[in-house]
This record gives structure tokens, sequence and C-alpha cells, in this order.
């Protein structure tokens, strides 16, 4: 057998057997498919060092305000944006680079004064001519020509009012709430009713709910009284407080 | 009125606007109670210093809560009060007192008689009235109960006053165990056994105490072994003495078993002893050392140190279930001797952290740890007071090692042990009769 047949035959014995590896590896997957991976949700947890701060440490501050940024370095010839070229004055030497003259900027600067005198002299006008009617309307005043300055307020000019006032209360009262420590532990909680003159003076005050605690409520009876008086309500409002009154819930 | 909806809706707005205000006020600022301590008349000089010291050791007392402040007599309005009728509450309120004291002392047949009664100038109200009766060099005793059943009075729960600190210390050139008042008062040497104690820990009644003593055996070996000392006969007993460490020993709360560390089987592993039947059951089984067993207020679980991840870390075991553990930590590179909360809110441990041991708490879910102790030395060992409102531990902040107290929080700390050597490994007895 001559060499040429030899190699023909081992080629053809080699391709057969690969086609027989690839044939058995092929079918050993239809037969044992692979399983199924199954991805469940995993913990992941964060390797954290020891607390640094102590339970009742502030977190540190800077000891001093933060100084200003510096200020930035200055650019290299790299970084500096192109200058402007100005096309060159009959008198300007070539390659001699000049700076734009500020003389538009100055101009738009005396437009801007003038219109802010223009604005000022019509303030001025005006103002003089309300002094004016109002100078009429004190010699000669007509019935119906005025309008009243108004007793009361409604929506949320109301609410805005309301708001403002209660939020003077409450501030008052929580700079004056104290509790011991001891006390503070059996979270107790009351209600007061409080009913306001249009002094700010306390005209009622009555335990809607008491804590069940007799020096809890010293403390809550304590807190109201050296917070008041309070400041004058609003009248628009003075009549409300008054009879309707202030429910305070301590701490809810 | 043509439109019933429009009638309706008119109703419901004259309603809404009858209604009064709420405003929530929210949570109070924390303040002290201020307390107006008035002396009572005491009939003679030797009463004068009794009274003396009985109000002295009340006002050290209360003031130790940091809950508390003394005023100054000097702004008094009436000094001395015989009856709640000469209380002018205002007067008292003016001054700046929330409470006062006032009360009557004699001698009868040779013993103090105290009538001691407290008042609530803002509520006008009596918090306490009292009679105590004792020896008369008993003075202290008498102070510490009026201040527990003030506390009691105030807060419905116990007070920490008659409670005791044991530790080891080695002023005598051994180390040998000793007590004192939770303030350092009292000190008293409990051992004379001129050897290594270590590792003290109290029974639930606190009549007993367990503890390890570097022991030589009659073969000449010398081993750790475990003992126990009753306060009543003075007595030891000893409790194990296998090869090795005997050691770390922790009360269950009912008292009836013991967690501690042997290391015969060549690895230190924590055991629980029964200590009516004497039969011990291994609990830990790790490639690591497993030591400082402590229980939870419950009694089925506990807190214990093992090294098993290559550094000591804080670990909890199910007694029921002694494989099934938890590690709590995986911060620092050595955490010990975890001592659990009285409410089983949290543990306390050490945990080495810049070159220091320092103290932290951390829930027994691992959930949250915080700082109590910072820049102040070596801080180790910590107890909780059966209040859980305080720990003890020792500290090499003044130099040297002492037992100090603080608040559970990390503050207002006291030093316990003055010019006892080093003191080391204290342990808050129980409430004590």
């Amino acid at each position: 057998m001559s060499q040429e047949s030899l190699l023909k035959n081992a080629l053809r014995i080699s391709l057969g057997i690969h086609l027989g590896a690839l044939l058995f590896l092929l079918s050993f997957h239809w037969i044992f498919p692979e399983e199924t991976r199954i991805l469940t949700p995993t913990l992941r947890v964060d390797l954290v060092s020891l607390p640094e701060l102590k339970k009742d440490e502030p977190p540190s501050l800077p000891s001093s305000a933060p100084e200003p940024a510096p200020p930035p370095p200055p650019k290299t010839a790299a970084e500096r944006p192109p200058p402007r070229v100005v096309p060159a004055t009959k008198e300007a030497d070539h390659g001699e680079i000049h700076l734009p003259e500020k003389k538009p900027r100055k101009k738009q600067a005396s437009k801007k004064e003038k219109a802010a005198e223009k604005k000022l002299k019509a303030a001025i006008a005006r103002i003089r001519a309300i002094e004016r009617i109002k100078a009429l309307a004190g010699t000669d005043e007509v019935k119906g020509n005025r309008i009243s300055k108004g007793t009361a307020l409604t929506g949320e000019a109301l609410q805005s009012l309301e708001a403002g006032y209660f939020d003077v209360i409450l501030e008052r009262v929580r700079s004056y709430w104290e509790l011991p420590k001891w006390l503070r532990e059996q979270n107790r909680s009351a209600k007061v009713m409080i009913r306001l003159d249009p002094q700010g003076r306390i005209r009622s005050f009555e335990f809607v709910q008491s804590s069940g605690s007799a020096p809890f409520d010293a403390e809550v009876r304590r807190a109201i009284q050296v917070s008041a008086p309070f400041p004058l309500p609003p009248q628009a409002i003075s009549a409300g407080i008054s009879k309707q009154g202030i429910l305070l819930g301590f701490p809810l | 009125m043509r439109n019933p909806i429009l009638l309706f809706a008119l109703l419901v707005s004259s309603l809404a606007h009858a209604q009064s205000t709420y405003l929530k006020v929210g949570e109070a600022k924390t303040k002290k109670s201020r307390i107006a301590l008035t002396r009572p008349n005491a009939g003679s000089p030797l009463l004068g210093a009794v009274l003396t010291s009985i109000q002295d050791t009340l006002q050290k007392d209360l003031e130790f809560t940091d809950q508390f402040q003394i005023l100054a007599p000097s702004g008094f309005p009436k000094p001395t009060l015989g009856s709640s009728s000469e209380i002018q509450a205002d007067a008292w309120t003016k001054a700046g007192a929330d409470f006062l004291s006032y009360g009557t002392l004699r001698e009868e047949g040779g013993r103090l008689e105290y009538e001691f009664h407290f008042w609530n100038t803002g509520s006008n109200q009596e918090v306490l009235g009292k009679r105590y009766s004792g020896e008369k060099d008993a003075y202290r005793i008498l102070a510490h109960t009026i201040a527990n059943d003030l506390v009691f009075a105030l807060t419905g729960k116990k007070g920490i006053f008659l409670t005791r600190l044991l530790f080891v210390c080695d002023k005598t050139g051994k180390k040998e165990l000793f007590t004192s008042g939770f303030d350092g008062s009292d000190p008293r040497q409990v051992t004379r056994i001129r050897s290594l104690s270590m590792a003290p820990a109290w029974s639930p009644d606190g009549t007993k105490l367990a503890f390890s003593v570097y022991n030589r055996h009659s073969d000449g070996t010398k081993n750790i072994d475990l003992f126990e000392y009753s306060f009543k006969s003075s007595g030891l007993k000893l409790l194990s003495n296998k090869p090795g460490i005997n050691s770390g020993a922790a009360f269950s709360p009912d008292g009836k078993r013991l967690a501690y560390t042997m290391s015969y089987t060549g690895n230190p592993e924590v055991h629980v002893l029964d200590l009516e039947s004497g039969a011990t059951t291994q609990i830990t089984r790790s490639i690591g050392f497993d030591v400082d067993p402590t229980f939870s207020p419950d009694g089925s679980t506990l807190a214990l140190v093992s090294s098993r991840p290559g550094k000591p870390m804080i670990y909890t075991l199910n007694l029921k279930n002694p494989t099934e553990v938890k590690r709590l930590t995986y911060a620092g590179s050595y955490n010990a001797t975890p001592s659990w909360s009285p409410d089983g809110k949290s543990i306390a441990f050490a945990g080495w952290l810049e070159k220091h041991f320092d103290l932290f708490t951390i829930t027994p879910d691992g959930s949250r740890i915080e700082r109590l102790t910072k820049d102040e030395g070596n801080n180790e060992d910590p107890s909780f007071s059966p209040d859980g409102n305080y720990l003890t531990f020792t500290s090499s902040r003044s130099g040297g090692k002492n037992i100090f107290v603080m608040s559970a929080a990390g503050g207002n700390v006291h030093r316990v042990t003055f010019g006892m050597g080093n003191c080391v490994a204290p342990k808050w007895s129980p409430f004590l009769q």
C-alpha cells in the first residue's frame, strides 16, 4: 500500500472517530439534559467596622468654617481660550492683538440708568397722585366712594393667620415642656383644652384627658401656666380661640 | 331652605368650624427633678451626726442616678417641717423644688427610728411616707433603703442602692475575690485562697458565687478548677476539676444550671452543668475555642465568644438545639466577654478597636451596634446592673486596672475601686434582700 493510500485511510478513520464522538456527545446531551440551575435570592452582608462614635456622641463637626475654595489655578497656555482677534486698525502693526474696547458696555449701562430713572419718576408721580386723592377724600368724603379696610378674612388668608398664631403658641409651650427622665419613661399622655381671652391670657384650663399620673399632669399644667400670657391673638381668630379653644396634646 | 343638600353642607361646615384646634406639643425635654432635703430636728449631737450621714448617703444615691438634683438649703422657705400641714407647696415650687423631704429622727431603745416623708410640690401630693427602724451603725443601709423606696415610688422599678459588685483584685499579692457596694463603699474580701482566683459569677439569688482558681492538686499538678462559694457558710465546694480549663461560669436565671468552659477534650468548649444531678452536657463543638457564656434572661439562649470564624466573635446559641448558632458580630478583630441585659434587648461586649478594648452593645439579632466608651484606655468585662440602667466594667483609664460603673448609655462614669491593686472581671449582683 502506497503512502498516499495509507494517509487517506488514516484520515477516514480519524474523521469517523470524530464524527462518532460528536454524535455520542449530542445524543448524551439529548438523553441526559443538563439540570436547570435554580437561582435563589441571596442575602448580602456588608462587613462594617465597629462604630467609631459613642452612643451619645454627635458626629464631629469641622473645627472652623469651611475654607473658601482656592482660586482656580492659572490656566496654561494650552487651556486658555484663543484670543479674540480684532481687525487691526490702520495704525496697528500686523500681529498685534487689541483687546475689545468697553465702550458698548458703557452704552448699555447708561440705557439701564435711564430706564431706572424713568421708573423712579413714574413711582414718585404715582405717590403724589395717591396723596392728592387722599387729600381730596379727606376733605370731600362722599358716601360709598371709599373701600373699608375690612374686618373679616376668609379662605387661605384666615388659615394662614391661624397657623401662624398656633405656631407661636406651640413654640412657647414646647420651650417650657419638660419631664424628668423617670416620668418620661412611663410613656404617659394628656390632653388639655385652653381658651384665651382677647389679650392672650388663659380664660379657662381643663384636662380633657388626664395622664393618670399627678406628677405628669402637674408638669403639663406648669408648662402651660409658665407659657402664658400668650401673644395677642389676631382679631380675626380671637373669637374662635376664646369660644372653641385650643386642644393641646402632651405629647400627642 | 330650598336645597336640602346645600343645607346639609352648611351644617357640616358650621360643625367643622365649631371644632377646636388640636395642637401636638410633642416629646418633652428631659430635666432633673430638684429635691429639697430638709433636715429634721435631731435630739442630740450624736443623732445629728447620724442624720448627717443618712442624708449624705441618700443625696449621693439620688445624684448617682443622674436624674435628681439636690438643692442647697440656703434657698429653702422654711427649713424645718414637722408635718404635711406645714407645707406651702407654692413657696417650695417658687424656690425651685419639685420634691421636698421632711421627717423626724428619734432614738428608741438603742435603735434609730426615722419617719421619712417625700412630697411632690407640683402635684401637692405625698410620694412616700414610711417609718424606718435600724441599728445606729446601720445608717448606710437605712439610707440606701430609703433611696430604693423613693425610686420604686417614682418609677415602679426596684432601686439598685443595696446591690453589690463582685470583682478580682490583687492588692494582697494574690488574686482574691472582693465585693463592694454599687458605689464602691464597704469593700470586703471574700476569698483568702492565696492563689489566682478568676472569672467570678453571682447566683441569681445572690447567696452563692461560682469562680475558678489556679489550683494545685494532690499529685502536684496545677489546674484551673471551678468552685462554688456560699455566703451563708463561707464554704467552698468543688464543682469541676477536669484536666485543663474549668472556667468562665455563668448561672442560669433559675439557678439550676451553670454554663462554663472546659478544655479536657483538647479544645475549649462550652458545657452546661446541672447543679442538682451533677451531669454535664457539652454544648459547643467547633474548631475554634468557645468561651465566656452568658444566659439570656429567659434561660433559652447563650451568648458566647467563639473563634470558629478565625477571630473571636460574639455568637448566640439556642440551648434546645445547640447546633443552631448565630454569629452576631462581624466587625473588629477581637470581641469578648458578652453580658446580656436584664430585659434581653441588648448584649454588652468588649471589642478591640484602634489598639484598645472598648465597650459596645449589640441587639440579640445583631441588627444594631452602639459604642459606649472611647478614648479612655482599655475598657473590658461589662456586666449589667439588675435594673438594666447601669454597667460595671474594668478600665485602665485611671492607670492600672480598676472597676468603674456608668449608665447603660455610656455616661455618668464613676470609679469604684481605690487602693486595691489591679481589679478586674466585675459582676453586678442581682437585687439583694
